[in-house]
């Protein structure tokens, strides 16, 4: 009888979100509505735990932490150092601005956790100087819409944090998995470039930035740009992936080690770190509120019985072991290009986890998966929002059809990184199996 | 704009600044422990507990803030082809049937249980330290109420708008 409940959750969840109610309030408000026919008067008490057990989650103090870090880094001056060193170096190369891009992004996405600010940060500063030398409007839109999809993938990312989290998988393992993924994906981006520069010179040409410079004046200059970043980078993912801090630990030093690199470049300035400590607070109780809701809603659902039916379900399209992960990833994909990341994680994974028993998978591998994804799910069309925050900083005569166009193959570079995955599972798997002693 | 207005948009701005500097207490702590643990060889007993009652505080009382600067996450595919007035009565309408209710609901239960862990003196069983719960749970129980009466006061704003009491439409969406 319960179950007959739990189908109505969804639709009605679905229609508070489309209606356009906040996806965090959306979710409690069906949440507390289903809740009261079971638990009745003690539904509050139900309720209040999931409030506690969110909000008393060591492992999510991580998120301000790591969100804090990324915000301090952006703006610095951190970023425009980093790219105008790696394009005296790389722009010789064909489509060598775009692949200094990347670079940049590859360093970056390490070093913050929210995929639209790294892309906003990125296409404010490399917009400009692709454009003056004659880069296609498509080859930017793409390169920036993909580089700033790598905060999902590389980490220390948000996403992977509440994603383990849900999962009650180790967040620095996770981290492990996604590394080669992530590498192979940055790899195949870059293999697009050039192959696009080769065939097409004049969309991509290549520059010769600073050839006037003497070559130890280039070093020192790169030095000074990349090295304190880089170090600050590798120390945070270094030290988790080694077990020597916890992943909190370690965002705090990164927070820190941020904070530092600023004082350092002598950018640092009480109100910008102030700025970032509230832009921080703000964005952190956004997500959270989210997994707030997202937990109750899902638990709430399991209770009422959803759990049997989706099994009815599943079980009914009578799935081999690959297909049903094939299913499943095809959920997260649809569910994030509908919603946001974080809904999707949260609504998708405390459902599909008893599957990938029954499918037999192991859940390392099926996160990387998951997070490959959502990150494809962000730059797709029709509803990408990494081409809605581009639109937000191109000039006017960039068309939304453009972006596409130039989005389309980096989309292709992130199916065939799922597809690497799913073939070879020790790309996800080999380097969490080197991190347990 | 009306004084009850102002006093709870002047409150989600405390709260957002407490939560903001929140955050550099709770990077000290942690940074704390990892000094003692490493370098001292003298872990704490309380770091573990303080940070993710920091954390949790520090999420509660910046959802005031984030509702007020509209920060939190909407899906607009559906609701962008609405007019400003339509979205308007949507969003009210769901706020003062569901929103205030369910939320109400969930504020009432936790000064409930901040009420009984003060009476009783609870503390975290879990934890070595054994903390006292009271003082995160009036954290939880404030931090929920702030957004309750930021949600309120956008309600009742919308509201007066809608009925024209004051300001035409669409001038500060």
């Amino acid at each position: 009888m319960t179950s007959d409940l739990a189908i109505w959750m969804f639709p009605a969840a679905f229609l508070l979100i489309f209606a356009g109610i906040p996806v965090a309030f959306s979710l409690l408000i069906v949440a507390v509505l289903f809740a009261l026919p079971v638990f009745g008067s003690l539904s509050g008490l139900q309720l209040y735990q999931f409030v506690g057990s969110v909000s008393s989650n060591y492992a999510l103090a991580a998120v301000p932490l790591f969100i804090f870090m990324g915000a301090v880094l952006e703006s610095s001056g951190i970023g425009k150092r980093a790219f105008d060193s790696l394009s005296m170096w790389m722009g010789r190369l064909p489509g060598g601005l775009a692949i200094a891009t990347l670079a940049m992004c590859t360093l970056f996405a390490a070093g913050t956790g929210v995929v639209g600010a790294v892309e906003v940060m990125t296409g404010l500063l490399v917009m400009g100087p692709m454009r003056a030398a004659g880069y296609s409007k498509s080859i930017i839109s793409g390169t920036i819409c993909a580089g700033g999809s790598l905060g999902t993938m590389i980490p220390p990312s948000i996403v992977i944090v509440i994603y383990a989290s849900v999962a009650q998988i180790p967040i620095g393992t996770l981290f492990g998995a996604v590394l080669l993924p992530g590498f192979l994906m940055v790899g195949l981006f870059l293999v697009w470039i050039v192959i696009y520069a080769l065939i097409r010179p004049q969309s991509a040409p290549r520059v010769q930035y600073g050839d006037g410079l003497p070559l130890g004046k280039k070093l020192s200059f790169t030095a000074y740009a990349l090295f304190p970043p880089l170090v600050l980078v590798s120390s945070v993912i270094g030290s988790i992936l080694l077990g020597i801090a916890a992943v909190t630990e370690a965002a705090a030093i990164g927070a820190v080690g941020a904070v530092l690199l600023n004082i350092l470049y002598r950018d640092f300035s009480w109100t910008e770190t102030w700025r970032a400590a509230v832009k921080t607070a703000v964005v952190s109780s956004m997500i959270i509120f989210i997994a707030l809701g997202g937990t109750m809603f899902t638990s709430i659902f399991k209770i009422q019985g959803g759990a049997q039916l989706v099994d009815t379900v599943i079980s009914s399209l009578d799935l081999g072991p690959n297909g049903l992960i094939l299913v499943l990833l095809l959920a997260y994909f649809v569910s994030g290009m509908i919603l946001d990341w974080i809904s999707a994680v949260l609504i998708c994974t405390p459902i599909f986890l008893p599957f990938l028993n029954t499918a037999g998978a192991d859940p390392m591998w099926f996160g990387v998966l998951a997070v490959v994804m959502l990150q494809t799910s962000y730059l797709t069309p029709p509803m990408a929002p990494a081409v809605f925050y581009l639109k937000g900083i191109a000039p006017s005569d960039f068309s939304t059809l453009t972006m596409y166009r130039g989005v389309l193959p980096f989309i292709f570079c992130q199916f065939l990184t799922a597809a690497a995955v799913f073939a070879f599972p020790e790309l996800a798997t080999i380097i969490p199996e080197l991190m347990t002693p | 704009m009306s004084y009850p207005i102002r006093v709870v948009d002047w409150l989600s701005r405390v709260t957002g600044y407490i939560a903001a500097a929140g955050i550099f207490l709770l990077i000290s702590v942690i940074l704390y422990e990892v000094l003692a643990r490493f370098f001292f060889n003298a872990p704490t007993v309380w770091a573990y507990d303080v940070s993710y009652m920091l954390n949790g505080s520090v999420i509660l009382l910046a959802g005031a803030l984030a509702m007020k600067t509209d920060q939190h996450v909407v899906i607009d595919i559906l609701s962008q082809l609405f007019s400003l007035r339509t979205k308007m009565i949507i969003e009210t309408t769901v706020f003062i049937l569901l929103l205030l209710p369910a939320l109400g609901f969930l504020c009432i239960v936790s000064w409930k249980q901040f009420w009984v862990a003060y009476q009783s003196g609870l503390v975290e069983q879990v934890s070595p330290w054994r903390p006292l719960l009271w003082p995160f749970r009036l954290m939880i129980a404030f931090g929920l109420s702030c957004l309750w009466l930021q949600i309120l006061s956008k309600t009742l704003s919308s509201a007066a708008r809608l009925v024209g009491a004051s300001g035409p439409l669409g001038k500060d969406a």
